[in-house]
């Protein structure tokens, strides 16, 4: 079918030219049998080898296995993830996929012998040797792929949703969230060292998703009652007579096809330029509906401007049911899942912030599609910054995120204070929370230092430079796999050209120090001191003509002003003096001493002594001891010790009922 | 059931004195943890340009960074107000005491206060935490269950909306439980300064009265619920259309809230004057 020939009411998914290499291309047909909870399903993957190496086997991610039992590397032994516990599973709610045949076209079976673990496919764990995980599938092939030859791999398999967990699943009538789903290509790279290789590693708790650019052709027959939501434009809708129809969804240039199918399911349309946006919402939701397509609205106005343009003709919302909940928060090609409640009230705009957020993933990693299991700081991070940048243009600085009861917050400091409420600043370096951390994993570095980062940078070099700075990046990385130092180099070359060298060094050393580094930023105005200028006092002379001299004020002040270095980021700061008179002095200082006298002699008394005073250094984690004033604010002091009182009284007034 | 809401304010204006002692003794616990709050402002971020911020508005990133370098106030609150919670529970057991004396006896001084604190200080502090005690379990035993099966509860109804309507219904009914607790309590207390009953018997004809005359006392509650509501959604109105802005404004306000706490004794007081006057006809016949 092409373009123009696609069914009333649906989007057309055809590109006149391709975006990506298309390297990793899916044909599948599946039927749901949804009281079963599993899909049976054949595969085609069409595979270029874009390398100059032959290449002998495939790996294939194999995800849902990661719910199969609590021995794969994905679970860890723990009975609780993501604050789910599942202790209590029958046999029916556990979750794996299998594949049943594959055949290298024009070749022989390569499921044979069966079982698979017993053949030449096997299961394999190139990263931790749990032999008990299946999350990577190795397919050694007939007959290698040569450089430039394209593989059709056709496969069968069966997967059975496991009760929702860590995103995926089923839940009850018949909700099903089909999100990483299907035996998929790892991707096939040079890494950093330069040598060609898999890159497909194990599903770790800790890490997302990650894989090659391509065209999905993806048809579901299932039961008529199901209404679905999926990656791309709908180019079938038939009614098999049966109680089934049979849909099916085409898109291209993506890294990834979801779906998602509900009974009670309403879809709601509207229209951004030439984005159709669908929104898939409980019926109990209905009310939030408007709420979901603005926030989407909002961001596709924004990151159009700002960013670049959203190339793809759809972007579908789904809105899970409560008991659905544990399957939203995330984001595919084409379509985001949210996450929302009966009733929120308008001020509660996390139900914005999450669409906006996920919306952003849309360019953050569906098309700079850097390796989210490596490098997720590159997407996660950068889509916290544009988060919270859309958040504050359409809701204001500090009312964003919440503005309740008379409680409010923007995105941007919330991000911030979650950063800078971690225990453990030091704990690690932001590029290390991948899958080589299988531990611990610091979603505050990865998301909120990193956009914390990404605000000092454009604090340092203005909005304007930052826009171009991450339009240059996004137009040449679109579509493909930048890495970090990728970033990095557009980031210097622009820098370097709009603002000189020193500026560049400055901002090479924010990144690094940010991104590669287990420090953190915190400059303080230890003390400042002002003092009248006064003669010598004191006995002068020898013995015999001993003359005592008593102190006397001189016109001027003498001023010292002490400031420290406490964390171990080094990054050059002003500071800027304010005297009784108004006038003010700045001090430049680079930063790197870990504590700095600055003695300075002033017609006037100083007032006040200020550490960046235009708060660019955001990373810093304590504004507060940035500055020094000897006119405290002490009807502060008094507003909140007042209003501590009044609520003390008004609990002891509450708990004393029954006594 | 409106003459016992209009008897319990006259009582309440009548005890202004003995309002007034309750008043200040909560006052200088609430003092207390001001003045840490105070010192602590002062000694963290006393000398930062960052503290205009918070005069003007509420202001997330300065609060938190204090909290998270200093403790702030989440510290003085978590090891403060335990104590305070614990001392004014048993001083409040005291003030208990003395008012319903008062009550009892039409004679709102404070040397029947006084009298009445320390006479049935040791019965009433028993008497309470029985009712403490019911109330914790029932409150556990309602909300824990509601809260922990969430994931089951959910998909066995038609929506979330049905969720939300049991978590209203269920909270209607505990607060008129909570309400009935407290008009038992009350009553509890009542018989055994009218009576001078044992604890048992205080507790039994307590629920008895309450019980029997369940719609009545519920009622005068709710009306005296409604009195609060009232007047927390005026002061709330006043809070959101200034606030403490300025240092004027920071005094002003003081005094808004200490009028507003002493209307919650004179409250509290009506309550336990309405609860009498319902049952004084019931006792003389009993």
């Amino acid at each position: 079918m092409v373009s123009g020939q696609v069914p009333a009411n649906d989007c057309d998914p055809y590109f006149a030219k391709a975006k990506s290499v298309r390297n990793a291309n899916y044909d599948i047909k599946l039927t749901l049998d949804h009281e079963a909870k599993k899909i049976t399903a054949t595969e085609t993957l069409i595979w270029i080898n874009h390398s100059p190496d032959t290449i002998q086997e495939m790996r294939l991610y194999m995800y849902l296995n990661a719910f199969k039992n609590t021995n794969s590397t994905f679970l860890g032994g723990t009975t609780n993830v993501f604050g789910q516990t599942f202790e209590d599973r029958t046999a029916e709610e556990w979750g794996w996929i299998e594949v049943t045949k594959a055949v290298q076209r024009g070749q022989g079976d390569l499921t044979e012998p069966v079982p698979i673990e017993s053949g030449v496919i096997k299961y394999i764990q190139p990263n931790d040797d749990n032999e008990d995980d299946q999350s990577v599938l190795q397919v050694p092939l007939d007959q290698g792929v040569m450089p430039g030859d394209t593989l059709f791999l056709d496969m069968k398999f069966t997967a059975k949703m496991p009760k929702i967990i860590a995103r995926t699943g089923y839940a009850d009538k018949d909700y099903f969230a089909f999100l990483h789903w299907f035996p998929q290509a790892g991707v096939y790279e040079k890494n950093r060292a330069g040598e060609w290789g898999w890159n497909c590693h194990q599903f770790f708790r800790t890490t997302e998703f990650y894989s090659d650019f391509g065209v999905y052709d993806v048809e579901m027959t299932l039961a008529d009652h199901l209404i679905i939501g999926a990656s791309g434009c709908k180019i079938k809708d038939q009614n098999n007579g049966n109680g089934t129809r049979t849909v099916k969804y085409h898109v291209e240039d993506v890294i990834d096809f979801a779906w998602v199918c509900y009974s009670e399911f309403e879809e709601h349309r509207d229209q951004w330029n030439h984005v159709e946006i669908k929104a898939m919402v409980p019926v109990e939701h209905r009310s939030l509906a408007p709420r979901l397509i603005q926030a989407v609205k909002n961001s596709l106005e924004y990151l159009t401007e700002n960013v670049g343009e959203y190339p793809f003709t759809t972007i579908t919302i789904i809105d899970p049911p409560l008991h659905g909940l544990r399957s939203g928060f995330m984001e595919y090609p084409t379509l985001i899942t949210g996450g929302s409640f009966w009733g929120a009230p308008k001020g509660f705009r996390g139900v914005e912030s999450l669409i906006v957020h996920e919306f952003a993933h849309q360019y953050f990693m569906m098309m700079l599609a850097s390796n989210e299991k490596e490098e997720a700081w590159l997407d996660e991070g950068f889509v916290t910054y544009y988060e919270d940048r859309i958040g504050i243009n359409y809701f204001g600085e500090k009312h964003s995120q919440q503005d309740l009861f008379g409680l409010h917050h923007g995105n941007r400091e919330m991000s911030r204070v979650e950063y800078t409420s971690i225990n453990n600043l030091a704990s690690g370096a932001t590029v290390d929370q991948g899958w080589n951390n299988k531990t611990t994993r610091s979603r505050e570095l990865v998301y909120q230092k990193t956009g914390t980062m990404l605000v000092t940078m454009e604090r340092l070099l203005g909005l304007e430079t930052m826009n171009r700075l991450i339009k240059t990046y996004f137009e040449r990385w679109k579509f493909k796999h930048p890495r970090g130092e990728d970033f990095i180099a557009v980031a210097l070359e622009v820098v370097e050209k709009e603002k000189g060298a020193e500026m560049k060094s400055v901002i090479e050393s924010l990144l690094r120090q940010s991104i590669y580094e287990a420090s953190y930023c915190d400059y303080a105005l230890s003390n400042a001191v002002s003092r009248q200028k006064r003669t010598p006092m004191g006995l002068f002379g020898t013995t015999d003509s001993m003359d005592y001299q008593k102190e006397e004020l001189k016109d001027g002040y003498n001023n010292v002003v002490r400031v420290d270095r406490k964390g171990g980021m080094i990054l050059p700061v002003v500071i800027e003096i304010i005297f009784k008179d108004g006038s003010n002095k700045i001090i430049e200082w680079d930063g790197v001493a870990n504590s700095r006298t600055f003695e300075f002699e002033s017609a006037t008394k100083m007032v006040s002594a200020h550490i960046d005073p235009e708060q660019k250094i955001y990373l810093d984690i304590d504004l507060n001891n940035n500055s020094y004033t000897w006119q405290p604010e002490t009807s502060v002091f008094w507003k909140y010790a007042l209003k501590v009182m009044f609520w003390v009284q008004n609990v002891l007034q509450s708990v004393s009922m029954f006594t | 059931m409106i003459k016992a809401f209009t008897q319990g304010w006259k009582i309440a204006f009548r005890s202004w004195r003995i309002a007034t002692i309750v008043y200040l003794l909560q006052f200088l616990l609430a003092l207390v943890l001001g003045m840490m709050v105070y010192s602590e402002l002062g000694s963290s971020i006393g000398h930062s340009l960052e503290l205009k911020k918070l005069l003007a508005d509420y202001d997330h990133t300065v609060l938190s960074d204090l909290n998270n370098i200093h403790g702030g106030f989440q510290k003085i609150i978590t090891t403060g107000l335990p104590w305070l919670v614990l001392i004014w529970l048993i001083a409040s057991v005291f003030i208990s005491g003395g008012l319903l004396f008062a009550i009892d006896r039409r004679q709102y001084t404070w040397a029947l206060f006084w009298a009445g604190g320390a006479r049935y200080f040791f019965s009433f502090l028993k008497i309470g935490l029985v009712f403490l005690a019911i109330f914790l379990l029932i409150t556990a035993a309602i909300w824990i269950p509601l809260a922990g099966n969430f994931d089951t509860i959910i998909p066995a109804l038609p929506s979330e909306r049905e969720y939300a309507y049991i978590i209203i219904f269920v909270l209607v009914l505990y607060l008129l439980f909570v309400l009935f607790l407290w008009g038992s309590a009350t009553a509890a207390k009542f018989f055994k300064i009218k009576e001078n009953t044992s604890i048992w018997q205080s507790l039994k004809k307590g629920f008895g009265w309450a019980w029997r005359h369940f719609t009545k006392v519920e009622g005068l509650l709710i009306l005296f619920a409604f009195a609060q509501m009232g007047v927390v959604a005026i002061y709330w109105l006043i809070e959101g259309a200034s606030g403490m802005v300025s240092p004027t404004l920071i005094w002003v306000f003081f005094f808004i809230q200490q009028v507003f706490v002493f209307f919650r004794i004179l409250w509290r007081i009506g309550v336990y004057g309405g609860v009498e006057a319902l049952m004084s006809p019931v006792v003389d016949h009993e």
